[in-house]
């Protein structure tokens, strides 16, 4: 199964990256890679339909077809964070296992970058199929388009704490969130050394992408939680609808889009000002699990429910007045004389004209857990995922959220925090930075 | 190597001629072992007989991808309650009597169902004598076992109702790498990075087993009451235990190609 050479295998669309190695010492490096992930060696008779996922190649022949469309898994920025947002997502985080080393880590990395430069170009991790031993690709994904899959990883705070010598690569802000309002977190939903954000337009893509990635990490990461996200929340491009959340209501209307790069620069990218050059030209990507009390929720008056957001229901328009994208007037007053937006309405609390101009950029998906089995109401809502700057950004928000008047409908039940380094050249791989 | 290729090697041969004396052993123990365990159970000695239980039942476990081969047979032996009948009349083998034991507290029809159960080990001896194998079967054996302790050990299904979880995920891991072991002197040459994958990730399991060794332990095990590992260290054992079957998955393709 091995490589003829049992050296690692890369991304054969891609330079091979130069590898300056370590000390020599006893390790699982070239273990994880030469075990047969990416072998180009022998293939078995027959077998070769399975090469690149049937179905799933990317346009060709003047078909651009949504299913067929590939995002560049090359990039200033990784992936996954003002892409469009696709449908569905896929949200996993491991920790990484007792006694893997420094390099191990390092191996992982590179192993994961190019399997997901293959996976985000509709093939298939590896491309070897013999039937006396377990697929490659787990072939989950086979026959399904590649429908737009990005693959967008982080590191978490404990990622740094002095296991792998990348202590004096810890980011200043990226320090576990601090207490916030309106949580009640569950650890098992809380935190993790790594996350993989998979997004693709076909729900089996998305998962299929962290699954081949919680397989090869077997040994030294494991999974401590992970997310399905069915249903997209906000919009990162002009050229999108505003969707709806669980709530009924349109989500992300006044979102930065992918459009609005001074926005980006100024409120997502990390830039000169973070202490970590390899972070530059990444973000911090924080994930809330949000559960949202559906049933109380649907069984308020349609006013409440509007005044509690601050927008109408099915246009979306503020209740300032306007249409959907029309800028909220938080001056503005009533019929009654009392502000139009109310003191706690959700889009006041959380807006940038309430907060000293702070944006973030909002990617989170509606979810399901299915059904509480003691209560036999919902477990669901919204799995937030914001992309900024700086995590005081988030921070700042959610404090200021301690009023709104939603949080009789909702609860923040996960949390974790990343720092998303920056996006990849071709040979690189996403250690490269962090490791130098 | 598919068909009797294999048999052309005297590596692999040496390799399965170890493993089906492996097999046999271990079935003409668990018999021994299961007959003691079933003296104490007439003799009443209930404290003994739990002491015993989980003394017997390693036997199984390391043999038990091959014994299930045989599938009414593994569920007169090892089946539980719910499989693959739900009438208590028809629940019957090892954990019927752990149910006895720990859960009724009552060695009312024990000893009955007990020598049924010797019986029904006669009968695997007798299957067992027979029956063959080849590397491939081997190697798909012992990731089986890995994925037993990985599913029905870590959830603390298996051993419900007396918590002796950790001396039969020990043996399931054990005779899995006793497989490997017997092939080591073929896979060293074939791919040596699989063969020390496996050896690392099985200390792994094994550095961790030994956070919940204990003198005499829970029951005599040598182990504590696995209803005490908390959820972390379960995951930390889940994870190690499926990080090592993923690379023993890699063995079967080595050994028939």
């Amino acid at each position: 199964m091995a490589s003829a050479d049992g050296g690692p295998m890369v991304d054969e669309t891609a330079p091979a990256a130069a590898d300056p190695g370590g000390p020599a010492r006893p390790s699982r490096r070239g273990v994880l890679t030469g075990a047969g992930l990416f072998g180009a060696g022998t293939v078995a008779g027959g077998l070769t339909g399975y090469l690149t996922r049937p179905g799933s190649e990317p346009a060709a022949g003047g078909d651009t077809s949504l299913g067929r469309q590939t995002i560049p898994f090359y990039g200033t920025h990784q992936a996954g964070i003002i892409t469009p947002a696709q449908d569905r997502l896929a949200f996993g985080a491991m920790n990484v296992v007792g006694g893997t080393s420094r390099a191990d880590l390092r191996d992982l990395l590179q192993v994961w970058t190019a399997a997901a430069a293959r996976m985000t170009a509709g093939r298939l991790v590896g491309e070897e199929n013999e039937p006396d031993a377990p697929p490659v690709d787990t072939g989950k994904a086979v026959g399904s388009p590649v429908s737009r899959l990005t693959i967008t990883i982080g590191y978490g705070p404990s990622l740094f704490d002095g296991r792998f010598g990348l202590a004096a690569r810890k980011p200043a802000a990226l320090t576990d969130l601090p207490p916030l309002p309106n949580e009640n977190l569950d650890p098992d939903y809380t935190g993790g050394d790594l996350c993989v954000q998979a997004c693709s337009d076909d729900p089996l893509v998305a998962f299929h992408a962290v699954r081949n990635l919680a397989r090869i990490g077997m040994g030294v990461a494991a999974h401590n939680w992970m997310e399905l996200g069915f249903g997209r929340t906000s919009t990162t491009s002009t050229a999108q609808a505003t969707p709806r959340n669980l709530l009924g209501f349109k989500d992300g209307t006044r979102n930065i889009k992918a459009e609005q790069a001074d926005l980006l620069n100024q409120h997502v990218w990390v830039g000169p000002e973070s202490d970590q050059p390899w972070l530059r030209g990444g973000s911090y990507l924080v994930a809330r699990k949000i559960r949202m009390f559906v049933e109380n929720w649907d069984r308020d008056y349609l006013e409440d429910q509007e005044n509690v957001i601050g927008r109408a229901k099915v246009s979306g328009a503020p209740l300032s007045g306007g249409s959907e994208f029309t800028t909220p007037d938080f001056a503005k007053a009533g019929a009654d004389g009392r502000p139009a937006i109310g003191d706690r309405a959700h889009v006041r609390l959380a807006s940038p004209e309430h907060n000293g101009g702070i944006h973030i950029l909002r990617r989170g998906y509606s979810f399901t857990d299915g059904i509480d089995p003691q209560a036999g109401t919902l477990l669901g809502g919204l799995f937030f995922i914001g992309f900024m700057k700086n995590p005081s950004q988030f921070i700042k928000l959610q404090t200021s959220l301690a009023a709104d008047a939603l949080n009789e409908y909702i609860h923040h039940t996960g949390s974790a925090l990343f720092a998303v380094p920056p996006g990849l050249r071709p040979g690189q791989h996403y250690g490269d930075a962090l490791f130098a | 190597m598919s068909g009797p290729a294999w048999q052309g090697n005297p590596q692999l041969v040496t390799a399965v001629s170890g493993y089906s004396a492996f097999v046999k052993q271990n079935t003409a123990d668990l018999i021994t072992r299961t007959q003691t365990f079933c003296k104490a159970i007439s003799a009443g000695n209930m404290n003994q007989a739990k002491a015993l239980y989980p003394q017997a039942r390693v036997y199984y476990e390391r043999i038990e991808p091959v014994a299930s081969v045989w599938g009414s047979l593994d569920t007169s032996i090892d089946g539980r309650w719910e499989n693959p009948v739900t009438v208590k009349s028809q629940f019957t083998g090892f954990h019927r009597i752990e149910q006895m034991l720990w859960q009724d507290n009552s060695l009312n029809g024990a000893a009955a169902m007990c020598s049924g159960l010797v019986k029904n080990e006669q009968q695997l001896l007798t299957l067992v004598g027979s029956a063959q194998y080849n590397p491939l079967d081997m190697a798909a054996g012992a990731t089986d076992l890995i994925n037993e302790a990985a599913t029905n050990k870590i959830s603390g299904e298996e051993e419900r109702y007396s918590n002796t979880d950790l001396p039969v995920f020990e043996a399931n891991v054990d005779a899995s790498m006793k497989v490997i072991t017997l092939l080591v002197p073929y896979l060293q040459a074939k791919n040596a990075s699989t063969v020390s994958l496996i050896k690392q990730r099985d200390a792994a399991v094994e550095s961790l087993l030994t956070h919940y060794k204990a003198t005499p332990g829970y029951d005599s095990t040598g182990y504590v009451d696995y209803s005490k590992v908390t959820k972390t260290g379960r995951k930390q054992l889940s994870a190690a235990v499926n990080a090592l079957a993923e690379a023993m998955s890699k063995v079967s393709s080595e050994v028939s190609a």
